[in-house]
């Protein structure tokens, strides 16, 4: 008796070049949360992909672009009219999303995210800001950045079909990151 | 999806009593600039408790909870406060994941918001 083996799904891929615009990111949420429903994704794991996608790409158009608002753009402005690229893959497993800004990166200092919620609230602030890469690691399974200064910051994100999560419910005390591998961190948060 | 907005309902007798602001659409990079301005706006007009009513608001990121605990910890300075009332179920989660709904008075109802400003 032969074994029947299914044929290989080749991985269903998108890539999309999106302007450098805080304004397209509701649009950029619309598409992913399409994309991610497609995928099979739904309820919480459907709106954390959709708020993990909206960090990275804010945290490209304003720390790798320095946008800071409509009225005072500045910095970047070779790497802000490439804009960021979002790249797709559906996978039979999953979604793997990255995000690829072509800005350069500061003083790599003020490139700090956050640790854990607690660290957020228990600083002493004049803006909460640092909270969008914290995100980024609770909400999907795997997160990698690879930032070369010359040439921009990927940021690789991926959320697995029915993979058991060792924590599901990330509290204000805190919780372990997932799977980062940086070569080398931006840690700036939108 | 819609656009996002600010409504400002202020008391006929002003402040101390609280301001109602009604947020529609999505609080996110591009829209907490608008938000700012204008809470920065009431406060200029002495006003220091605030209802926040987000039951049309259906996202919020990072950069939206920046600015409400910048909110919060400005009217705290001022002996003030704030109420987060009737949060969409999916905004709701968000914040509970995250951990801020303990940080943040969240309440069903307006009426229920005004008796804990009180």
């Amino acid at each position: 008796m032969s074994t029947y083996v299914p044929p290989t799904v080749e991985p269903l891929r998108f890539d999309l070049a999106c302007p450098c615009e805080k304004r397209s990111l509701a649009v950029l949420r619309r598409f992913i949360a399409g994309v991610a429903h497609d995928a099979g994704f739904t309820g919480d794991d459907l709106h954390m992909i959709e708020m993990a996608v909206d960090e990275a790409c804010a945290n490209a158009f304003i720390h790798a672009y320095r946008l800071a608002d409509e009225d005072t753009e500045r910095g970047d402005d070779a790497g802000r009219r490439r804009g960021i690229n979002l790249n797709l893959e559906l996978q039979t497993d999953g979604l793997t999303i990255r995000i690829k800004d072509y800005g350069t990166v500061g003083d790599p200092d003020d490139l700090k995210g956050v640790e854990s919620v607690q660290d957020y609230l228990r600083s002493d602030r004049e803006r909460y800001d640092g909270l969008g890469i914290l995100i980024m690691k609770q909400f999907m399974d795997e997160v990698e950045f690879r930032t070369d200064p010359d040439a921009g910051t990927q940021v690789t994100m991926r959320k697995f079909q029915h993979k058991p999560r060792s924590s599901e419910h990330p509290d204000a005390r805190g919780d372990s990151s997932r799977v980062d591998q940086p070569v080398h961190s931006r840690e700036k948060t939108s | 999806m819609k656009p996002f907005s600010i409504e400002c309902l202020e008391p006929d007798s002003g402040p101390p009593s609280p301001v109602e602001v009604r947020l529609v659409g999505f609080l996110d990079a591009h829209t907490v600039v608008s938000f700012e301005k204008t809470m920065a706006e009431l406060q200029e007009r002495q006003y220091t408790k605030f209802i926040i009513l987000i039951s049309g608001l259906t996202y919020i990121s990072s950069a939206g909870i920046g600015v409400l605990m910048v909110l919060l910890q400005q009217l705290h300075r001022r002996q003030g406060n704030m109420v987060i009332v009737q949060p969409t179920e999916k905004v709701h989660k968000i914040l509970d994941l995250l951990g801020f709904t303990k940080i943040f008075q969240i309440m069903d109802d307006i009426d229920t918001a005004r008796q804990a400003l009180d």
